[in-house]
């Protein structure tokens, strides 16, 4: 735990301990504070409910983000188990196995770990000879057994330990789940076949090695260990002796891995990952030859990379929540303005009597302090439950991702978002009671409202003159931050008008303060949005959302005028309508504060969602349009781990029938209309030279070992020609696709192009040049000029000609491990796949429908923004259950005016009705502002930012889904008004006008 | 003689507060005629706006009759006693009621435009009697920037709008000075004689009392004496 996470929970605690010694001291003022909040129970059970959200989005976010964390340790430690650190060599090839000896024997890397092993491992495809069963992909792990007994025994499922040191060279043990797979027992042989990335396959011909089952061993411990880190997919280990391993791939006395086990257990030993990776570092600069080895401190840094997704996932939910926080601290202004009110003539008699400011204040301080306490409470608890239902709906509604992830929370994690919520909901109630205190004795006792339009004091001239001097200062002090740009100016408008309010009067000055408010941030949304980093966006988001919706509602609240008007001379046109509506209309607009805050309460988050929708509107997949992009035209995608020369000449060596076998594929001869293969390269550390793209940051992820490597695609005209491979766009001097195909096929070309996710990653566009590290050779490539960004994300990469590849890297450009398959219309494309993957198993081959995967995209999609759109339908219950607090203190405020409704001849059904209208107004009222805003921005933001990014999308308004949202408002909204409104209706005339309160 | 317009008879009313019964009214008969204007007076809790209260429809009797110009209050649903409120009844009280987000001319309109009557015709017979009350110049105020005695007006201009066959007023000048007082009830005296209008006025203030044809005093529920003023009626306060 860090300091700085104890910060949250020391201000709560701060703050409970300063309200007891307050108590004590006070404990007049306390006793009358907490009965006030227990006076109407049934009023503070739905104002609890109201409060209570804010805490209920951080718990949940931090819920969900406690769980990856918790998935990603204990699968840390589940694989890697004494494992802390290894050394491989940089592009992942062997390295001679004398550097293990070199490392084993210094006495500083001594003196820091407890344990050492080499391994040889590599990638094979393994099938089961008599069950048939097989893997397309297992790691081959050749282990030395005495160095590798200092990281424990290798259990068997009966708990027994075995240390693996009577494997014959045909002899293998593998794991539980890699047996269960290919219904494997002891004593069964398996089948490896594989290609050796030095031959490349022997043009054609793939190797083969047949091996006993000695033991099969149970899946934990050191049989999960996976050398490529596979969290949580399924980890297929075949285990062999080092020298079978090297035998196989012909590559004698060299080593892939070094295993190191820093001093400590599973847990505790990563702790001196810094200091070990030091002394390897070390040693290894002093082992000749060894200069492209590198030290990984692979636990810590999977530790750390749990941490960072807890870290990005917790606040990505929270900003995408934080207009319902934000919803939620404007519900809280308002209950306690109400309860103001309410009891206004009480507070000026206790004034009378004797009571000063700051009693009123610490009374409310109290009342708040039971509040805030409830609600975090009962907010942390329904946190946990919101969080606990959004990991059921991960783990079973989106399909793509392949693990379950265990429901589990840190208990600091509730301190956290109970003290997050408290302080919230305290801070508003400190300064709404602050604001609730100055009232004017007289006015309170009599009732009377507040004037309006007085001359404002001297305080807000001062406080306009600071605000609009700090906001000038931060603009010019920093002049590059998009964040201050942003909200600097809208600062100095705010501030003038403050200034102004002395001599221009309430109206003009917030009119014109909220007009220059929104017409900036809707400019600064245009200008500066496409210019944001991912570390400002969030930031960017949010402000700009609450500025745009905010000054829309002063602005409306402050004109409302033409707003009655309009109201009364349309629908108040019907006689029988028009003093109900005249009433309920005049009410909202006349308490301007109060309605501003409901309104903007309900606006926000009706923004956030309708923004959401029209987003998620736009990924809304067609999956005929899609499955064209993705495969031009081709049905079915194959890879094979080992890569051929040609996949329709392919022969190998069958040990156990000692011949040579040559594949052939039914599919391949009869289900096809055509296919076409690509060549796979990998390079290091692409470079783009000329980009203006901000840089990615994906929160405190470290991304760099993943972004480190970049496949190049080989390919032949086969592959484009009559096809209908779409490119986002191309650099300029391309007019036609047709020519940036033909730029990149011509001998010696350096075009290339780049797909459009690679393309994202790399900060790539048209026109960009790149360069390249050879894996092989670790020299840096020729620069190279991006002139289509290619529209598909099932290869990720740089294309280029199968020819440049082989101009550029060698060897490699001659063998293929992706293929393009078109399938005859005459015969079935999943059959067909089935087909293509039996007839290539030995090649490790996997197949991927095309229209499979455009299916699963749109169904991944719409769970994810489905699960977002429940997340955010949460600042509904805020919004609606905001409404409902409203209408009840409204009825118990007004009821001397019901009573004078009714005696004027308003019946029952006219006060329901106007009361359940004004209520309606106001979401009306919010919800247009919403829609309109919500709208308004997205549309801004397509343009300035996706409209780029490709692919086809189009801006469109999904009017059905805010339509359907909007109805689900105003049901929850009547629901939640109409018992209030319906018991105003009852109160008999002359018990409403006796009613003081 | 004239006609009937208000008759009582034995009205009792009971509230209830916990355990606690309280007997407001207490067998009370009265019998307003058409065109007179009632006064009755009592110390504080003596249960005069209870009776008030009754008399209009604006509550419950616990048991007893009230007749309005014929019609048995008990008999009629509370919609039919509303209409009957919007169109025959005016009100005037003590701390005016308002409704102060509406302006005072929209507060005289209010009762016409629930009766049905159209926008325009409304808004113009408020101008009207604006004007008649002496409010003309302030009629488009919120309530709340009116003087005491111009909300008063303004409560006087809404009970008289409907041309009401009977006007209900509690305290009417409680919460006024004597010389706001005076005027108001001098307007009262004229609207009165202009309107033809039947009054029944519950009121601490003797020289408002002396105003009105007849005086009830009350005492613990019931009537104990009874009083008839001789003309001239509008004579100061």
């Amino acid at each position: 735990m860090e300091t700085s996470e104890l910060i949250l929970p020391g201000i709560m605690i701060g703050i409970i301990l300063f309200m007891l010694v307050l108590g004590l001291f006070n404990r007049v003022i306390a006793k009358l504070g907490l009965r006030n909040f227990y006076r109407h129970k049934g009023h503070a059970l739905i104002s609890i409910a109201g409060l209570l959200v804010g805490t209920t989005i951080i718990c949940a976010s931090m819920v969900v983000g406690d769980s990856i964390e918790y998935f990603i340790v204990e699968e840390t430690y589940n694989e890697l188990q004494l494992v802390d650190m290894t050394v491989t060599e940089d592009a992942g090839n062997a390295f001679n196995a004398s550097v293990f000896t070199a490392l084993d024997s210094n006495a500083v890397v001594n003196e820091l770990t407890d344990g050492m092993a080499p391994l040889y491992a590599q990638t094979v495809t393994v099938r089961h000879t008599t069950t048939n069963q097989f893997e397309p992909s297992a790691n081959l792990i050749g282990f030395d057994w005495q160095a590798d007994s200092a990281f424990g025994d290798f259990l068997l499922p009966n708990g027994t330990g075995i240390k693996g040191n009577d494997l014959g060279t045909n002899d293998t043990m593998i794991n539980l789940e890699l047996a269960d797979n290919l219904d494997a027992s002891e004593g069964d042989k398996i089948l490896l076949t594989y290609s050796m990335g030095g031959t490349y396959g022997g043009y054609g011909v793939l190797e083969t090695r047949l091996l006993t089952i000695r033991h099969i061993l149970d899946d934990t411990g050191k049989a999960r260990y996976n050398p490529g880190m596979g969290m949580g997919f399924g980890t297929y280990n075949i285990f062999v002796n080092m020298e079978t391993a090297q035998e196989m791939f012909q590559q004698p006395d060299m080593i892939t891995h070094i295993k190191v086990s820093n001093i400590g257990g599973i847990e505790d030993g990563a702790r001196n990952s810094d200091d070990v990776q030091e002394a390897l570092e070390t040693a290894i600069i002093g082992i000749p030859g060894a200069g492209t080895l590198v030290a990984k401190a692979v636990k810590q840094s999977s530790l750390d990379t749990a941490k960072a997704f807890n870290d990005l996932i917790s606040s990505f939910l929270t900003i995408f929540g934080s207009f319902a926080i934000i919803a939620g601290v404007i519900l809280i202004i308002n209950i306690f303005t109400m309860l103001a009110e309410e009891r206004k003539s009480e507070l000026g008699m206790a004034r009378a009597v004797g009571m000063k400011r700051k009693h009123l204040m610490q009374s409310f301080l109290f009342e708040g302090l039971a509040y805030g306490a409830i609600a975090s409470l009962l907010g942390t608890m329904a946190g946990v439950i919101v969080g606990g239902v959004l990991i059921y709906m991960v783990n079973n509604f989106i399909d793509f991702i392949d693990i379950q992830l265990p429901f589990h929370f840190q208990l600091f994690s509730l301190v956290s978002a109970f003290s997050l919520g408290f302080i919230i909901t305290f801070g508003t109630i400190l300064l709404t009671s602050w604001k609730i205190s100055k009232l004017n004795i007289i006015r309170a006792i009599r009732g009377i409202d507040e004037p309006t339009g007085q001359k404002k004091g001297y305080m807000m001239l001062v406080i306009g003159i600071l605000m609009t001097l700090m906001s000038a200062i931060a603009y010019f002090q920093f002049p590059d931050d998009i964040t201050v740009k942003l909200i600097a100016p809208s600062g100095m408008i705010s501030g003038i008008a403050m200034i102004l309010w002395r001599w221009i009067g309430d109206r003009i000055s917030i009119t014109c303060a909220s007009l220059g408010v929104f017409l900036y941030t809707y400019y600064a949304i245009r200008t500066y949005f496409a210019d944001a980093d991912n570390n400002s966006m969030d930031i960017l988001f949010i402000f700009s959302g609450v500025l745009i919706v905010l000054s829309i509602v002063l602005l409306i609240m402050y004109n409302s005028g033409p707003v009655i008007h309009a109201i009364t001379g349309s629908v108040g046109r019907v006689k029988k309508w028009r003093p109900t509506i005249m009433t309920a209309v005049s009410y909202p607009l006349t308490k301007k504060f109060r309605t501003g805050m409901s309104v903007g309460m309900f606006a926000l988050v009706i923004y956030m969602i309708v923004m959401l929708s029209v987003f998620s509107n736009m990924f809304v997949i067609d999956v005929e349009d899609e499955t064209l992009k993705q495969g031009g035209g081709f049905d079915i995608q194959g890879e094979t781990l080992s890569p051929v020369m040609d996949i329709g000449n392919i022969s190998y060596f069958d040990p156990t029938w000692n011949i040579t076998i040559q594949i052939t594929s039914i599919a391949l001869q009869n289900n096809l209309t055509s296919y076409t293969q690509l060549t796979q390269y990998y390079t290091l550390d692409a470079n783009v030279t000329d980009s203006s793209a901000a840089e990615l940051n994906f929160g405190g992820l470290n991304l760099d070992e993943f972004m480190r490597m970049s496949r190049i695609y080989g390919i032949d005209r086969s592959f484009y020609e009559n096809k209908s491979f779409q490119f986002s766009t191309m650099a300029n001097g391309y007019e036609t696709e047709a020519q940036v195909w033909d730029a990149i096929m011509q001998p010696g070309s350096t075009k290339v192009l780049v797909s459009s996710m690679s393309a994202m990653l790399m900060g790539a566009e048209s026109g960009n040049h790149l360069t390249m590290k050879d894996p092989m050779t670790g020299n840096i490539t020729q620069e190279y000029e991006i002139i289509g960004i290619f529209d598909q994300s099932i290869m990720n990469g740089i294309f280029m000609s199968r020819e440049n590849v082989m101009l550029n890297f060698g060897m490699a450009g001659m063998v293929n491990s992706v293929f393009m398959f078109d399938v005859d219309p005459a015969h079935d494309v999943k059959e067909t796949a089935q087909q293509l993957e039996s007839d290539f198993a030995l090649l490790g081959m996997n197949t991927l429908i095309i229209k499979e995967l455009a299916e699963t995209t749109m169904e991944t999609t719409n769970s994810i923004f489905a699960l977002f759109e429940l997340y955010l339908d949460m600042g509904l219950i805020v919004g609606v259950a905001g409404l409902g607090i409203i209408t009840i203190r409204s009825v118990v405020e007004r009821t001397p005016e019901i009573g004078i409704l009714r005696s004027l001849g308003f019946k029952r059904s006219s006060v329901r009705n106007a009361f359940l209208i004004e209520i309606l107004f106001v979401a009306t009222v919010g919800v247009v502002i919403g829609v309109v805003t919500g709208i308004m921005v997205s549309y801004e933001i397509f343009n300035v930012m996706i409209s780029s990014m490709g692919g086809g999308m189009e801006f469109s308004i999904p009017w059905f889904k805010i339509g359907y949202v909007t109805a689900i408002a105003y049901i929850a909204t009547i629901l939640c008004t109409i018992i209030p409104a319906r018991n105003a209706s009852k109160i008999a005339p002359a018990e409403a006008l006796r009613y003081v309160g | 003689m004239n006609e009937i317009m208000v008759e009582a008879t034995n009205l009792t009313k009971t509230y209830k507060t916990g355990q606690v019964e309280v007997h407001a009214l207490r067998g009370v008969d009265i019998t307003v005629r058409k065109g007179d204007m009632i006064a009755i007076m009592g110390p504080s809790g003596c249960g005069k706006t209870t009776l008030l209260n009754l008399l209009s429809g604006l509550d419950d009797v616990t048991s007893g009759t009230v007749k309005i110009e014929g019609k048995d209050l008990s008999q009629m649903t509370d919609n039919k006693k509303t209409e009957h409120r919007a169109r025959r009844m005016g009100f005037i009280f003590q701390f005016y009621n308002l409704l102060p987000v509406l302006s005072a001319i929209e507060n005289v309109e209010m009762p016409l435009l629930v009766s049905g009557t159209s926008a325009k015709e409304a808004r113009e017979q408020a101008i009207e009697i604006m004007n008649v009350v002496g409010l003309g110049e302030v009629m488009y105020s919120k309530p709340g920037a009116l003087s005491g005695g111009e909300r008063q007006r303004t409560t006087i201009a809404r009970a008289l709008i409907s041309k009401p066959a009977i006007i209900w007023g509690d305290e009417l000048t409680g919460d006024l000075d004597d010389e706001t007082a005076n005027n108001i009830m001098d307007l009262v005296a004229r609207l009165r004689k202009e309107t033809q209008a039947t009054f029944v006025i519950v009121t601490h203030n003797p020289e408002v009392g002396k105003r009105a044809d007849k005086i009830l005093y009350m005492r613990s529920g019931q009537f104990v004496r009874e009083e008839v003023n001789v003309p001239p009626k509008d004579k100061k306060v």
